[in-house]
């Protein structure tokens, strides 16, 4: 009975004593002059915006109170998009795997759409959930992706027609990462691999960047 | 199985469309390495990464892309415009100079695949021709992969 007590507080103590290495790991790398986030920091950081758009069951997404604390990637592109925006949320949903599960409870993605014409509501959802049924998609009217962009200091989207019909969407590429101080302080450039994600993401859970 | 009907149906093609057909780890004339076809997402279009290499002493210029499973395709490259936005513009002639290889891969050179038979799953393999202005049409395979084996076959 003591012997189980005495595993239960150590087991208790594991998430605790885990906060603490880490942050000791922290503490070392910066040190040492290493990097502690394998992403590319930015400054001045991104403040969390207060935005709205429709998510994709319809309803309207409060960006900045749905998200606020969370560890948050966002990201813009369309459904289209045949390169850059899959392989983004691919390599987030191959990371989001290999985390532990409070560690994947604690981060949320979202995928806002450049391309509003083509990418309904039931469109987005199904290429989302085809990377992970989790994963946030928001739609907005001109005025909203305007504002959106904005918020993010990135230059608007444009259309752009292919030979032979059908067009593209000049977009900004980066994945945007939210920590719990509510900023984005980390951006991720396309081709970032899942490995880098998973390296990462514990380091953005402690606000360590 | 489906590999192998569907080289027979190259060879077939060959003798009477008079087009060469290349394996994909052919060698000696204009070709391609490594040919991954990634199955796109809720019907979106699909990508195609080829590494064209030429092994020969001429350059030679890529001027089109078909896919035997597909309506149409087309080569772009998506170009970083240094303000973080990603611009994906046509690519009408692609040179490959002698004895160079030009590595498509996400971010860069990529052909845009639409209308792609749904009917193909991760790994059956694709038929692609590539018509090089020199070379003129060379057939050969890719293989269907999903956007997440890109991570792994593509961006190490």
């Amino acid at each position: 009975m003591r012997l189980f007590v005495r595993s239960g507080g150590l087991l208790a103590l594991l998430p605790v004593l885990a906060a603490g290495c880490g942050r000791l790991r922290d503490t070392v790398d910066r040190l040492r002059g290493q990097p502690l986030v394998l992403g590319a920091t930015i400054s001045p950081a991104v403040p969390r915006p207060d935005l709205t758009m429709t998510a994709t069951d319809g309803r309207p997404y409060d960006f900045g109170q749905r998200t606020k604390g969370r560890v948050t990637f966002i990201t813009f592109g369309y459904t289209h998009c045949p390169d850059v925006c899959p392989v983004h949320m691919a390599n987030l949903a191959g990371a989001l795997k290999q985390l532990t599960p409070a560690q994947r409870a604690a981060v949320t993605v979202v995928f806002v759409t450049t391309d509003p014409v083509r990418d309904s509501l039931p469109q987005l959802r199904q290429w989302l959930a085809s990377f992970d049924t989790t994963f946030v998609g928001l739609r907005g009217t001109d005025e909203q992706l305007a504002a959106m962009e904005q918020a993010f200091h990135i230059p608007p989207a444009s259309r752009e027609d292919l030979p032979g019909g059908g067009y593209g969407v000049s977009h900004s590429a980066q994945v945007f990462a939210f920590t719990p101080d509510d900023s984005a302080h980390v951006i991720y450039l396309p081709g970032m691999p899942a490995a880098d994600y998973v390296h990462d993401i514990p380091r953005l859970l402690r606000g360590a960047f | 199985m489906k590999r192998r009907i569907g080289i027979a149906l190259a060879a077939a093609a060959a003798a009477f469309g008079g087009c060469r057909v290349v394996p994909v780890d052919q060698t000696g004339t204009v070709g391609w390495t490594r040919g991954y076809l990634v199955k796109p997402a809720a019907g979106s279009p699909a990508a195609l990464y080829l590494w064209i290499t030429n092994p020969t002493a001429h350059g030679d210029t890529a001027t089109a892309v078909r896919l035997a499973a597909a309506d149409s395709a087309q080569i772009h490259r998506t170009m970083a415009m240094g303000n973080g936005m990603e611009h994906m513009t046509p690519v009408v002639a692609l040179p490959i100079p002698a004895h160079d290889t030009a590595r498509f891969a996400p971010g860069g050179l990529h052909v845009m695949v639409f209308g792609l038979d749904s009917a193909l799953a991760r790994g059956d393999s694709a038929q692609v021709t590539v018509t090089f202005a020199r070379a003129g049409d060379v057939t050969g395979w890719a293989h269907v992969i999903t956007y997440a084996d890109v991570d792994s076959l593509l961006l190490r």
